[in-house]
């Protein structure tokens, strides 16, 4: 009897801390995605995806698969790409979450947002 | 971010307001310009003077203001490997051709109305000078609407974007 006492007193605390400790980086990195990389593309005078959602930290590339050129600016002015032409491209790390809609300035119907979580 | 006018265009296509604006005043402008035709006609050389003189130092507005950045910003650096394109071709003929005519203009201002030029670079055929920039105009007003046309209104209409 007082060995299974042992046993439950001091054991069950181990394996309990020691499941905690492998199942943590699972747990954190559920709750704070890894920044990664991600992609819109520029081609029929459209970006696609129109909308992009993302988590802080992500570098967007823009790449211009249109034969004319474009560009990436922001609505708010956080960021500008200078004329891109055909398979050019323009990359922003958004560091800070919110919503950031851009536009083309060569052709403002073209319209955009990426969305920062 | 500052800017003077807003980011589009008011004709509905997918033009910037700059380039929305350009279109409408050079389309003015060609107006004026006939109608500075007529003043001669009727031979009240003042106002025809006047009126066409208005127009070229506009024009200069409008170059230095819309034409020149946007082409300095999308053709020049594309040029000349990209000509085979209409969408570069096309602004390249119409920029070529309208400093061609905004030269000439300035050139046959200054002849008729200063001394400022010495007498073996002036010219008295005034008829023939002036026919020819105004048809050399017209043609730079039509290459600039196609300009205007090729990349605002072509490619919005025809892939259905918004």
């Amino acid at each position: 009897m007082k060995k299974n006492m042992w046993v439950a007193g001091v054991a069950m605390p181990v394996m309990i801390g020691l499941l905690l400790l492998v199942g943590s980086p699972k747990l954190r990195a559920t709750d704070q995605p890894s920044a990664a990389n991600a992609e819109v593309r520029i081609d029929n005078f459209s970006f696609g995806p129109e909308t992009l959602t993302v988590p802080v930290g992500t570098t967007v590339t823009w790449t211009n698969r249109d034969d004319i050129p474009h560009t990436v600016v922001s609505t708010d002015g956080v960021f500008k790409s200078k004329v891109r032409d055909t398979d050019e491209k323009f990359s922003y790390t958004f560091a800070k979450a919110g919503t950031y809609p851009y536009y083309c300035s060569v052709h403002p119907k073209m319209t955009g947002k990426v969305v920062v979580q | 971010m500052l800017r003077l006018f807003p980011i589009k265009g008011f004709l509905g296509t997918g033009a910037t307001f700059e380039a929305d604006l350009n279109l409408v005043v050079q389309i003015i402008m060609g107006g004026a310009l006939i109608a500075g035709t007529l003043l001669a006609r009727r031979k009240r050389y003042t106002a025809h003077g006047i009126c066409q003189t208005t127009v070229l130092l506009l024009n200069l507005v409008m170059i230095g203001m819309v034409m020149w950045p946007s082409f300095q910003q999308q053709v020049r650096p594309a040029l000349p490997k990209v000509l085979y394109k209409w969408y570069y071709a096309a602004a390249a003929i119409h920029g070529l051709l309208g400093v061609v005519a905004e030269v000439l203009g300035l050139y046959i201002v200054v002849v008729a109305g200063t001394r400022a030029l010495p007498q073996w670079l002036t010219f008295k055929d005034w008829k023939r000078w002036m026919r020819t920039e105004l048809m050399l105009w017209s043609i730079v007003v039509v290459t600039g609407v196609g300009t205007y046309y090729l990349w605002y209104v072509a490619p919005f209409g025809q892939h259905g974007v918004r």
